[in-house]
């Protein structure tokens, strides 16, 4: 084979290996990563309003410049313990499924970029309601990191009682 | 309750679980095998020449590296590589895992893993210890050992998934293996006992299961293993006992498709 094929070759399968920016947080110890597209904000912690008879994963709402925002406690949501908030408590907006809602997060810690090649399925043994938010996991740095579908965090009846709180 | 209260209640248990019939446990585990490894340490690498030249006599007493899964099929020791680190690992384990990785083979056909293979061949097969309780794999069923590191937790696992072990670009999948062999046995005082330090990789999947000590490798006649008949539906992944060690043998194959589909060990 020419070395011009060859270099084509390569240039072809890097082309196919598309490059995707991931938000990275923390949660329990562990490092997740979100679709950076789908993310609008992070914000400080401030005061959650309560909504009573709200999910047990709704924390409650925040008014963001005029527009009200269901918080979600993402520890509650992965089955997780809770814990208190402290100074690195985040509220991530995010986007998904057109509507807007916020995630709250142990810390945030960068962006990162992963190659569509170096993200693999996560096992597939779950029979936890949960474990259908791995969208896959990838290794960095020698560290885990796990890759949260954020569309499939609320199903369509649970998007519709976000919708309506 | 005391280490060797464990064990004794550990070895009742598994008397218990394994054989249909009552036997008496008249020998206890031995380590003399282990001793006679020792003696012989070369702690120089494994090339590949040297494993594809294993026949039946073990060949002990290299030392693997930790960060090396100590059984894979050998690559050529062309590219001089940086010195990975060194393992924290005991003597003794590490003459097991050498011999261990002197009878895994070569790079040649795959092993014929089949439970009729073992029941019709001596084989080699690994002994480990897990809360008192021994194991053993057939060595051609062995992926490999790797020495326990960081795991991340997946979230909406069963609990005796215990996470993800990386190792260099694998992604290894750990199970708690007390709770899985014995999820009725395991409590709070059983778990905080527990000390994993190896991880005994399963054929070519990515599933491991944690073990607390590598206790030796040694060859079996297949007379010397009561086997289960294969068309006993409960617990597929044990193949058989072996008598005189009174542990259990574990069917490779089985354990990992009822991993693969989050089964306990009781399922199946």
């Amino acid at each position: 084979m020419s070395d011009s094929r060859t270099v084509k070759k390569a240039t072809d399968i890097d082309a196919n290996d598309e490059v995707l920016q991931w938000v990275t947080f923390r949660l329990e110890e562990e490092t997740y990563g979100i679709n950076v597209m789908q993310v609008q904000e992070v914000l400080r912690y401030s005061e959650i309003a309560p909504v009573p008879g709200a999910p047990d994963y709704v924390l409650g709402i925040i008014n963001l410049r005029g527009n009200v925002v269901t918080v979600i406690d993402t520890r509650t949501r992965f089955g997780l313990s809770t814990t208190e908030v402290t100074d690195s408590t985040r509220v991530v907006i995010i986007e998904a499924d057109k509507q807007v809602i916020g995630i709250m997060v142990d810390s945030v810690a960068e962006v990162v970029y992963l190659k569509k090649s170096d993200i693999d399925s996560a096992p597939n043994v779950g029979t936890e309601e949960s474990a259908k938010f791995i969208q896959g996991v990838s290794n960095r740095e020698g560290e885990l990191l796990i890759l949260v579908d954020l569309n499939k965090l609320l199903n369509d009846e649970e998007w519709d009682e976000i919708s309506r709180l | 309750m005391s280490r060797s209260n464990t064990d004794k209640a550990m070895r009742e248990y598994l008397s218990a679980l394994l054989t249909e019939e009552r036997e008496t446990l008249t020998q206890p585990l031995r380590h003399e095998p282990v001793a006679r490894l020792l003696e012989q340490v070369k702690p120089e690498p494994l090339v590949e020449a040297e494993i594809k030249s294993v026949q039946e006599e073990p060949v002990v007493g290299r030392i693997a590296p930790r960060t090396e899964p100590v059984v894979k099929a050998p690559t050529p020791p062309a590219e001089p590589e940086a010195e990975p680190a060194q393992a924290e690992v005991s003597d003794t384990d590490a003459e097991i895992i050498a011999d261990v990785e002197a009878h895994k083979g070569g790079a040649g056909q795959p092993p014929d893993t089949s439970m009729e293979e073992y029941q019709q061949h001596e084989f080699q097969a690994l002994f480990f210890k897990v809360a008192g309780l021994t194991l053993a794999v057939p060595l051609k069923s062995l992926g490999g050992i790797h020495s326990m590191g960081k795991t991340s937790t997946l979230f909406g696992k069963p609990d005796w998934f215990v996470g993800i072990m990386t190792e260099r670009d694998d992604k290894l999948q750990v199970v708690d293996t007390a709770r899985w062999v014995m999820p009725e046995k395991y409590n709070e005082q059983l778990a905080s006992e527990l000390d994993y330090q190896y991880l005994i990789m399963l054929s070519d999947s990515s599933w491991g299961l944690a073990c607390e000590e590598l206790v030796t490798s040694t060859t079996i006649q297949p007379d010397a293993i009561q086997w289960r008949r294969t068309d006993q539906g409960k617990r597929p992944w044990l193949a058989g006992v072996v008598r005189e060690k009174m542990c259990a043998l574990l069917n490779v194959d089985a354990l990992i498709a009822m991993l693969d589909k989050g089964m306990g060990s009781q399922q199946g």
